[in-house]
């Protein structure tokens, strides 16, 4: 009897403690975040021109969307190839960066402020007019690529419909320093002991990655994966200042769809009618990685 | 004695606390625009200030990018400012949803005094018989070329009367002669404005009055102007889309790096244009067409000032308005950088200081003001999509993907289909 | 002799190979630096040249004065104010969020979670105008109350951040801490926040720079021109239907790196004290 009612009181006791310490994002959810969320998702069931008053349309939106609108289809494809490619890109070179300058050798320091300078440009105008001047026409690579001989005349890579996507996920590579961040932090916390032992078990460089770096960085590999993933989804600022889409659309990253649905067209209703299928559709993403995260992500405190 | 002093003392403090002292209106005004334009506002209110000391405007100002987002917003939160710089493409969004005042009465009360602006450049603000924005400066599109390379090529100047094929023969003559390009393009301002010359010369609109459909309903002028543009990429005398589509500001322009012979924008640009190219730039009209009706060429407000409905003293906001457009120390400040005053009497005031940029805008907004016809009533909310689908055909066709045939057919049914599904 | 040998082989093509990509990685920003000393003609004429023709300071000078009689030096106390305050609670609430979440038993703890995750899948475009509507009722437009107190609430990034890390900290640690009568805060106090200085720093450099670029929020919620941090600030600059002064423009988007880079400087060495676990033994 006693133990049963030490339990409860264990159990409400930890449920105070929990939300206690969560409160902090639990009560920044219900001020700044539902109910703006929930005003989206009514939006989205509205004809919405920011200047008037709403108008109900029910699912009007969302139908347009999926039989009328050649557009979505088209920004849907540009992001996900934007993805698939700039996601796996930029997390390999913030790891492998990450790696060499996690060791402790002279002007380390400096190294890494040269490889984290880029990411605090982050998208301002003089980042747009800047990738402009290097990849332009007249820009600096043609202009190298032209006196090694390699092409007779500038080629347009910012507003070629093959290339210009690719100049984008440049942009988002070059500036790979928030990843690379967060892996010297993974890195720094592996125990120094860990190498130690293994060095004295015999085991090479490449051995103790495999076998020591690796599994004790897959938590933050989980992590800068699914924010990647998001955060990659999301991208919006780069798009909008270099290409504005173009040209044919072939850079219209969904957000900035969305953008120009909500604020250029004023049609917010159909924006945020958008704004929620993303929403499904990374959601779905992100609930696989989550769900397969059991087979390959090793947590130093078992649950 | 103490008493009577008493009660006198007691009457002058009642006179002092009732009767109505200067009481400080304030009002909120925003605008958008560079540095320059930032000083020279806030100094023009300093003035007006010091003329109506009870009157403080409270400036809120920003870039370009973003303003109509920041507008958008507070719009949508009931808090717009009481005096908001404007451009056409907002007008009648911002007038549909009812959030403009109707400044008809100052006008008849003089208390914003247009008896020095002619009819043209007040009508653009007038829509459903209303006026509801005062033109802050006058605007035309234009043909910008440097003479000295006309010379070198022995091309002569464009004149007043030109035609399209003038302009095509002298564009063929210039990339012959100084193996450049004539132009970055067919004179088409904002990948728009040459194609609007063109209907409206033959008696068409971009748009229809209603805002509803289109302007035109044959598909010919498309086909020509657009031809036009294709054949003469084609021949290399235009750049080739893919030097088009990188966005350039004026600075950049291939007009001003030296790569063409011609340019066209807003006949404001030519201060920001001579600044970057460092030597005479000058401005000609549009070309015109044989079989034209009218003139294509119209007086565009650069922008204009409104008043906001929830705007708590009109009155005051009104006389801001009044002091913008016909003080002349104010004027002198701003010499036009808006574009051209619409007050005569500042026009005339203004001549002697110009320099030679701001002589050339003042003239050729003289010349194009004898050279238009009036301005098209302003673009329905879903002009944006219709100019991106433009812009979209445009290329297609310089790429070849279409035929200016296909793409006319295209242009007309996509956007009649947008415009006729807004509200 | 051998090993020194190897060693300083290992030595130079570390520093070689680093050294190239890092100036691969520079060179933009190099770009950016040399366009801020250039004429403001020079920037788009002589685009590919790192060297400026004559080094124009004065774009400096004319960058910094700002507008209307409101000097970079305010905005950048404004920028400073806003960030410094948003990274502090930030740091505060995401590491109490994160220990609740990676440590804690409670009723609905998953779901709450799962919930956490689905707020980053929305885009903030859609959110900018109910936000605005709720600020505004508020009466907190032209305050930087909106700017700086949503970040007293932890974000799901960094709360994520800080789950991520804590799961990676040995549970012997509590359990020797419960032992010896800890209660959660203690443990959290006590054992595990020492432990968090590496994704501590990094959140504070995100956090901080993060802020600091910040130009939307600022554009919607701020109208007195003197409350403009630096990222709107720099805005002002551009107009492209007028004149637009690039030097000045340029000069003070490169200032603007600064303190995020001083930020950075400053916390990355914590980066470098590897973990002790000598708490076990000790």
């Amino acid at each position: 009897m006693q133990q049963i009612a030490y339990r409860k009181k264990n159990i409400t006791y930890n449920n105070l403690a929990g939300y206690l310490f969560i409160l902090p994002w639990l009560a920044g959810f219900f001020f700044y975040t539902i109910l703006p969320m929930l005003m989206s998702l009514y939006y989205s069931l509205t004809q919405y021109n920011i200047l008037s008053p709403a108008i109900w349309v029910g699912l009007k939106n969302y139908i347009n969307i999926f039989t009328n609108d050649p557009r979505f289809w088209k920004s849907l494809q540009v992001t996900f190839k934007y993805v698939i490619f700039a996601v796996p890109l930029r997390l390999i070179f913030a790891l492998f960066l990450a790696i060499l300058l996690a060791q402790k050798r002279l002007f380390v320091n400096v190294y890494r402020g040269l490889f984290y300078i880029p990411s605090l440009i982050g998208g301002s105008v003089a980042v747009a007019v800047m990738w402009k001047q290097l990849f332009g026409v007249e820009g600096a690579l043609n202009s190298i690529l032209i006196s090694l001989g390699i092409l007779d005349k500038g080629f347009g890579w910012l507003t070629h419909p093959k290339t210009a996507l690719w100049t984008l996920i440049l942009l988002a590579v070059w500036q790979f320093g928030s990843p690379m961040l967060i892996f010297l932090a993974g890195l720094k916390q592996i125990p120094i002991s860990l190498y130690e032992s293994a060095s004295i078990d015999g085991a090479n460089w490449w051995q103790s990655f495999i076998k020591i770096t690796i599994p004790m960085l897959t938590p933050v590999i989980f992590f800068n994966l699914i924010m990647q993933i998001i955060h990659n989804f999301m991208m919006f600022t780069q798009a909008y200042i270099i290409t504005g889409g173009g040209p044919f659309d072939e850079t219209l990253l969904y957000i900035l769809y969305i953008y120009k649905r909500g604020f250029t067209y004023y049609q917010m209703g159909y924006a945020c009618a958008l704004a929620w299928i993303l929403l499904t559709i990374v959601g779905v993403i992100t609930f696989i990685v989550f769900r397969t995260s059991h087979y390959w992500v090793y947590y130093e405190a078992k649950e | 004695m103490k008493k009577v002093l008493l009660a006198i003392s007691i009457i002058i403090l009642l006179i002092i606390l009732i009767s109505p002292g200067q009481e400080v209106i304030t009002l909120r005004i925003s605008w958008w625009g560079s540095q320059t334009r930032h000083d020279q506002t806030l100094k023009v209110i300093e003035l007006f200030e010091k003329k109506y000391p009870n009157i403080k405007l409270k400036p809120e100002y920003t870039g370009w990018s973003g303003y109509y987002d920041k507008m958008a917003a507070q719009a949508a939160g009931g808090n717009l400012p009481d005096i908001m710089q404007k451009d056409i493409k907002f007008l009648n969004q911002y007038i549909q949803n009812d959030l403009l005042l109707p400044l008809d009465q100052f006008v008849k009360n003089k208390l914003i005094d247009l008896s020095n602006v002619d009819k043209a450049s007040i009508s653009a603000g007038v829509i459903g018989g209303k006026l509801y924005a005062i033109n802050i400066g006058n605007n035309a599109y234009g043909v910008f070329y440097d003479p000295q390379m006309f010379t070198k090529a022995r091309v002569p100047y464009p004149k007043p009367s030109w035609t399209w094929e003038d302009y095509m023969d002298t564009a063929r003559k210039l990339h012959k002669a100084l193996g450049i390009y004539a132009d970055t393009t067919i004179c088409n301002a904002g990948d728009y404005a040459g194609f609007e010359h063109y209907l409206r010369q033959h008696g068409y609109k971009l748009f229809d009055d209603s805002g509803k459909k289109l302007g035109y309903d044959e598909d010919w002028p498309f086909v020509e102007f657009y031809s036009m543009d294709v054949q003469l990429t084609k021949e290399g005398v235009f750049a080739p889309p893919e030097v088009r589509l990188e966005s350039r500001t004026v600075e950049n322009d291939l007009l001003v790096v030296k790569k063409a012979a011609m340019a066209h924008y807003w006949s404001n640009q030519i201060v920001a244009m001579m600044n970057a190219a460092k030597r005479p730039i000058k401005i000609a009209l549009y070309p015109n067409s044989k079989k034209q009706v009218r003139k294509g060429t119209y007086l565009k407000p650069s922008m204009f000032w409104s008043i906001t409905k929830n705007c708590k003293n009109p009155e005051a906001a009104a006389k801001f308005i009044d002091f913008f457009i016909n003080d002349i120390e104010a004027n002198k400040i701003m010499m036009g950088e808006r574009g051209v005053p619409v007050s005569s009497k500042v026009r005339n005031a203004l001549k002697p200081l110009l320099t030679p940029a701001q002589k050339e805008m003042f003239d050729f907004i003289d010349l194009a003001s004898r050279n238009s016809s009036p301005i098209d009533p302003p673009y329905p909310p879903a002009f944006q999509q219709i100019l991106d689908l433009l812009k979209d055909l445009q290329y297609k066709m310089l790429y070849g993907i279409l035929t200016p045939e296909q793409a006319a057919k295209e242009f007309r049914t996509k956007a009649n289909e947008i415009l006729a599904a807004q509200k | 002799m051998n090993l020194w040998k190897k060693l300083r082989l290992d030595s130079l093509i570390y520093h070689m190979v680093v050294l190239s990509l890092g100036f691969l990685s520079f060179y933009p920003v190099l770009w950016l630096i040399a366009s801020s000393l250039k004429p403001s003609d020079e920037i788009f004429q002589k685009a590919y040249s790192l060297i400026p023709s004559s080094i124009h300071f004065e774009n400096y000078l004319q960058g910094w004065r700002g507008f209307g009689g409101v000097t970079f030096g305010t905005f950048f106390k404004n920028s400073l104010f806003i960030a410094s305050l948003s990274t502090i609670g930030q740091l505060i609430a995401c590491s109490l969020a994160g220990f609740g979440f990676a440590r804690l038993k409670f009723v609905g703890k998953n779901i709450w979670f799962a919930i956490m995750i689905i707020t980053l899948l929305l885009p903030g475009q859609v959110l900018l105008i109910p936000r605005y509507l709720l600020f505004n009722k508020l009466g907190w437009i032209d305050t930087y109350r909106p700017l700086i107190l949503p970040h007293f609430f932890a974000e799901a990034f960094f709360t994520f951040l800080m789950v991520q890390f804590i799961r990676g900290i040995p549970k012997e640690l509590d359990e020797a801490a419960k032992i010896d009568g800890c209660s959660p805060w203690g443990i959290f106090y006590y054992v595990i926040l020492p432990n968090l200085k590496p994704p501590l720093t990094t959140a504070a450099i995100f956090s901080f720079y993060w802020t600091w670029n910040n130009f939307m929020d600022p554009l919607l919620y701020i109208q007195t021109v003197s409350k403009y941090p630096v990222s709107l600030a720099l805005q002002l600059f551009s107009d492209p239907s007028s004149v637009t002064n690039w030097g000045a423009m340029f000069s003070m988007a490169v200032l603007s790196l600064v303190p995020a880079f001083i930020i950075f400087i400053g916390f990355q060495r914590y980066l470098v004290e590897g973990i002790s676990t000598t708490g076990l033994r000790g």
